[in-house]
């Protein structure tokens, strides 16, 4: 080498060093978050209209709980103490593992905010009966197996968390972390993933440590299809259909996954249940989410071809890509979403997703007036100033899950224990955060909603068609105010 | 599920031209740039990627009209193509196989985990489209002014380019080199002018095909892993030095890819591109493309 | 030509010839790897905590990834970028045989690593006919097959592309429940495979793959059977990146393949590449000091930062170019250049 490339590579080496360097110390910066367990915070949250009747209790006449955050007051008595892995006099440590990087980031930055900004307000109001939160953060890359199981072991091990939450667990990557945290006993509460993959569904034997809590699946399908079915019946009554001679045809499209398939296959009994004339003509898989977007002519094309006169998607990228291939091909349908309620339907539709239907999986919608919701969003914005309305999906589902364990460590007092805890959330009666839909589990259903709201895209926006809609009740729309009326 | 009819066959067909002509785009680069310094560029999806996140930048900070962010952003795959030439793979310019490889894809993963931090706030970003989405019907098969403006760019640049390496003096210096370094040299080829060049040009097509694709569907790191594949392949079809041939396997492989989703073995339509390349390479495709020189050439450089 | 990747082969050339081997000189020098080997066992069980020695056995286990590398393009200069496609093989044949077919570990692992050897042999066997750059090119279209097509099929992962993979136990003396005697098992398993591994660098036939590596036609012209080392390459990558799997399935006690992003796919296959050649891709140390670094800095200590992982994934972009560029023989070549100017400057005063 000459002296000239010597000196450079000597160089080169130096900063590859420094740089490795650099990013070693840099761990000395970037800790697990944690919150100031400081003295306590005396401004409180803006004041709510109306006290519901509990306090945290149950209440008698229609044995409904509801639950304001903040509103349980203090049990008395019992001076805490060190009740279990996690739990001091003084402290709780709870844990929360989400994909910050990468794309999935759009998964994980909501659920982390949510949690974050919930603890911060808890332990501005002074924790739960006076033990304060400590938030501690792993990141882990979504499809990461190995990631995802060493930040539960480090959370469970070296943080000692009493409990882990809002973890988007609905991976086969978090199978091998959920084992474990299954095995350890250790709760996992959840707001928002819902029903995971096939292997991953919540069973009573393999993970009774967790709860997550979003509308059944069979419950969502049968209001989905009898949603379907009465929108369709006002496009034929205004002779809107483009083939009116079977107005009960429909197609189905999804992705190429076991959820997917499932949800399809029950849409269709549901469907050809109601009636003779009522029929399932197509149903499409889409390989995955890239060539949602690259073949999506090809299965609205099939669709159309079998005299489809509505359209169900099993998931929100089949919908937001079929609905723009769909006016690509002049089939102008109704269409059905299961949680097409996020940015990609508002932000990257246009007019072609006008009109397009889908629910809000059960989390609430940012208009209810009740003092709960004043609440959240106040918090949010209070937080994280920068966001966008809060009125998505993973937000909310996030702060069900907080307010979740808020109550049941409430209700226990200093006895906060991991068996107690969860034998309050796997055993919750109507439980009414005001934000969501009706929470009751049982030992063989940790999903506990039954219930969800129906919206409509309009616009480039979210908005609400109904009330709170349950399987097998009536499908009666309230205004909705987005002009774009039954989507015709 | 999907009958065969003719129309839903002449649709995809439609739609296959479309993805085959940034296939083409793709694939022109790859051969640009293997002919001219030996490496498969690896990295070229995460360039046209890292691009068409500059155009998205660009396009919301300044909101320019735009034709000029397009300009920007084939302007950044220029820069970025010369620069990678000239800051890396000129000092490969003698290193083996496992040099250039690794190097392109440590520079495609440098890439991709600087685009990842850098737009860490622009979840499900979408950049404009260039053209509108009112679609053109020609008998039963419609395609929107996106795909047709893609076509129509793309068998411009096509020929722009392959008459660019047949007529001009950089064209000829590039063939010299790719057929017999040594001799080239010695005649006062300025190699490392030439490859610069080579890398610039491939560079800028890499992200010119980037923002004509991406804004049809979501921009993610991931957005162009898939396109590149099919880029490759489409220089596979030339043998990694025919232009013309590059252009027509593009076209090709997108046409056969979608159509095969109107027959009755659509599943095999997603590793149709792996399928064909693995034909193709054991059968020794470059045989019909390469003269002599070039073979041996071929041979030395990797 | 001079090339980039110009420096010799490790250990063969390397060999200090020591004047005459005496009783006492040997002890010596097999003093340093035993040495080495007891402190590697014994210290992090005693010293670090449970997670801790979770996290160093999935380092060892990145290692013996990057050992497969080693073999097949450190020493053969076959270009092979789908280890992980056969880590997977590995980690779902070892996981099937012991949760489906009850078999004990300790056939189950050794089974799984010979079960990878004919799918790398298939791949092998393309290597015959392919060289170089298209080789590359087919492992990748290979292991994108294999993903769409073996990791979807439920016979291969298990019901619903996911299947446990319980802790082996040592007929009833030792359970290997507990995250440090994993640890301890696998530090053995990989010393195993080193020891192997150093001896067949010094043997004839490692010989005969740097001669293939380095020029080939050569190499036939001397009358090396260049298909036979070509395939032995492979077998051995093979062989090597299913123990690995093995190994690593027993680590997670589950493993799965569904979902939107392939578990054993081209994202893991290139990190065990790059962590390989930052190490040095010559050397049988260079994948575990690349493991290592990879592990501990990405899947721990970043472990808590939002963009950590991306920030971490450039650069080591950056220092493998680094690499490639300036010191190819990785980490390992510079500890191993830091070494001998150490002994250099002790003889020389």
């Amino acid at each position: 080498m000459t002296p000239r490339h010597r000196d450079r590579s000597r160089a080169l080496q130096v900063l590859a060093l420094g740089t490795v360097g650099l990013l070693l110390s840099s761990c000395a910066v970037f800790h697990p978050q944690r919150i100031q367990v400081a003295s306590r915070v005396t401004e409180t949250l803006p004041p709510s209209a109306v006290t519901p009747g509990g306090t945290g209790g149950i209440s008698g006449t229609n044995s409904k709980t509801v639950f304001v955050p903040g509103r349980g007051g203090e049990l008395g008595g019992k001076p805490n103490y060190a009740s279990a892995p996690g739990v001091t006099a003084t402290t709780i440590n709870l844990g929360i593992i989400v994909p910050l990087d990468g794309p999935a980031a759009e998964l994980g930055r909501p659920l982390y905010r949510a949690t974050q900004a919930y603890v911060n307000a808890l332990n501005a109001r002074g924790g739960i009966h006076g033990r304060l939160v400590q938030l501690f953060l792993q990141t882990a890359c979504i499809n990461c197996e190995d990631e995802n199981l060493l930040a539960a072991k480090a959370l469970v091990e070296q943080k000692h968390v009493f409990a882990i939450v809002n973890t988007y667990m609905n991976t086969y990557a978090f199978g091998a972390a959920m084992n474990y945290l299954n095995q350890q006993q250790v709760p996992l509460i959840e707001g928002w993933t819902g029903i995971g993959p096939e292997s991953m569904t919540w069973s009573a034997d393999q993970t009774p440590w967790n709860v997550y809590y979003t509308v059944r699946n069979e419950d969502a399908v049968e209001i989905y299809a009898d949603w379907l079915d009465t929108v369709m019946s006002h496009w034929a009554a205004a002779g809107k259909l483009p083939f009116p001679s079977h107005p009960h045809w429909v197609a189905t499209v999804g992705l190429d996954v076991t959820q997917d398939r499932k949800r399809a296959a029950v849409f269709k009994q549901v469907w050809e249940s109601k009636g003779p004339d009522y029929k399932v003509v197509a149903q499409e898989y889409v390989a995955a989410q890239e060539e949602a977007v690259t073949r999506m002519d090809s299965f609205i094309s099939a669709m159309k071809n079998a005299q489809a006169n509505g359209a169900f998607s099993a998931s929100n990228i089949t919908m937001v890509f079929g609905m723009q291939a769909a006016q690509r091909n002049s089939w102008k349908v109704p269409w059905v979403s299961k949680s097409a309620w996020g940015k990609a339907a508002t932000d990257n539709c246009g007019a072609a997703c006008n009109g397009g239907f889908t629910d809000n999986n059960g989390w609430g919608w940012s208009g209810i007036r009740t003092p709960q919701m004043q609440q959240y969003l106040a918090t949010m914005e209070r937080y994280y100033p920068e966001g966008a309305t809060y009125a998505d999906a993973q937000t909310l589902g996030g702060w069900i899950g907080m307010m979740a364990f808020e109550y049941a460590a409430g209700q226990l007092g200093a006895d906060l224990t991991r068996p107690a805890l969860m034998n309050i959330l796997g055993n919750l009666h109507n439980f009414d955060t005001g934000v969501g839909a009706p929470i009751t589990t049982s030992p063989s259903d940790h999903l506990g909603m039954g219930q969800l709201m129906m919206l409509q895209i309009c616009n480039n926006r979210f908005w609400r068609m109904t009330n709170w809609l349950s399987a097998g009740g009536p499908m009666a729309r309230v205004s909705n105010n987005g002009d774009c009326g039954w989507g015709y | 599920m999907l009958a065969f009819s003719p129309s839903l066959l002449a649709q995809d067909a439609a739609n296959g031209v479309f993805l085959g002509a940034i296939f083409a785009l793709l694939g022109i680069g790859v051969v640009l740039i293997y002919k001219s310094s030996g490496v498969l560029n690896f990295a070229h999806g995460s360039m046209a990627m890292f691009c068409t996140y500059i155009y998205f930048q660009v396009d919301r900070s300044f909101h320019l009209p735009v034709g000029v962010s397009l300009l920007i952003a084939v302007a950044c795959g220029v820069v970025l193509g010369a620069a990678t030439y000239l800051g890396i793979f000129r000092r490969m310019r003698n290193a083996g196989l496992l040099a250039k490889v690794i190097g392109a894809l440590a520079v495609a993963g440098f890439l991709q985990g600087a685009a990842a931090f850098l737009w860490r706030n622009a979840t499900e970003a979408r950049p404009p489209q260039q053209f509108s989405q009112r679609v053109v019907h020609l008998g039963s098969v419609g395609l929107d002014w996106q795909h047709i403006g893609t076509i129509l760019i793309t068998i411009a640049v096509g020929i722009g380019v392959i008459a660019l390496v047949k007529y001009t003096t950089f064209g000829v210096a590039l063939r010299a080199t790719a057929q017999n370094r040594m001799a080239a040299k010695l005649l006062g080829v300025k190699e490392d002018r030439v490859a610069a060049m080579s890398w610039g040009l491939g560079g800028g097509l890499a992200a010119l095909a980037g923002v004509l694709v991406i804004p049809t569907s979501i921009l993610t790191v991931y957005s162009m892993v898939g396109y590149m594949v099919r880029g490759f392949v489409a220089a596979v079809v030339g043998g990694f030095v025919s232009l013309p041939a590059a252009l027509i396997g593009g076209f090709g492989l997108g046409i056969a890819q979608e159509s095969l989703l109107a027959t009755p073995i659509q599943s095999i339509s997603s590793i149709f591109a792996g399928m064909l390349i693995a034909a193709l390479l054991l059968f020794r495709v470059e045989r019909f493309f390469a003269l002599e020189q070039e073979l041996r050439a071929l041979e030395e450089l990797g | 030509m001079a090339r980039v990747l110009d420096a010799p082969p490790p250990d063969v050339l390397d060999v200090v010839v020591p004047e005459q081997p005496s009783p006492g000189r040997n002890w010596k020098r097999l003093a340093v790897p035993i040495g080495g080997f007891l402190a590697a066992a014994i210290l992090p069980p005693l010293l670090l905590d449970g997670v801790w020695n979770f996290t160093l056995t999935l380092a060892l286990i990145y290692g013996l990834m990057g050992l497969s590398i080693v073999v097949v393009t450190g020493y053969v200069g076959q270009l092979s970028l789908m280890p992980a496609t056969f880590v997977g093989v590995g980690a779902f044949a070892s996981a099937g045989l012991v949760a489906r077919a009850a078999t004990p570990f300790w056939w189950a692992a050794p089974l799984a690593a010979l079960v990878t050897v004919p799918v790398a042999l298939v791949i092998g066997m393309v290597a015959l006919r392919l060289k170089g750059l298209y080789l590359a090119i087919m492992t990748l279209v290979f292991a994108d097959v294999a993903e769409q097509f073996l990791f979807r099929q439920d016979w291969f992962t298990g019901q619903g592309g996911s299947s446990p993979a319980p802790r082996p136990h040592l007929f009833s003396w030792v359970d290997f429940q507990s995250d440090k005697s994993y640890y301890v098992l696998v530090v053995v398993v990989v010393s195993v495979f080193l020891l192997f591994m150093w001896n067949f660098s010094r043997s004839r036939a490692a010989r005969a793959c740097f001669a293939v590596r380095d020029n080939e036609n050569g190499a036939a012209a001397m009358g090396i059977n260049v298909a036979k080392y070509k395939l032995m390459a492979f077998a051995l990558h093979g062989f090597i990146a299913g123990s690995a799997g093995a190994l690593y399935a027993h680590w997670a006690q589950n493993v799965s393949a569904g979902g939107e992003r392939p578990a054993f796919g081209l994202e893991v296959s290139l990190a065990i590449v790059f962590l390989t050649i930052l190490g040095g891709v010559r050397s049988i140390w260079g994948p575990f000091i690349g493991g290592t670094i990879w592990v501990v800095l990405t899947k721990r200590l970043l472990a808590g930062s939002p963009n950590g992982q991306s920030i971490a994934f450039s650069i080591f972009g950056v220092l493998v170019l680094a690499t490639m560029l300036y010191r190819p023989s990785g980490l390992a070549g510079l500890g191993r250049d830091a070494w001998r100017a150490l002994r250099r400057k002790k003889a020389a005063g």
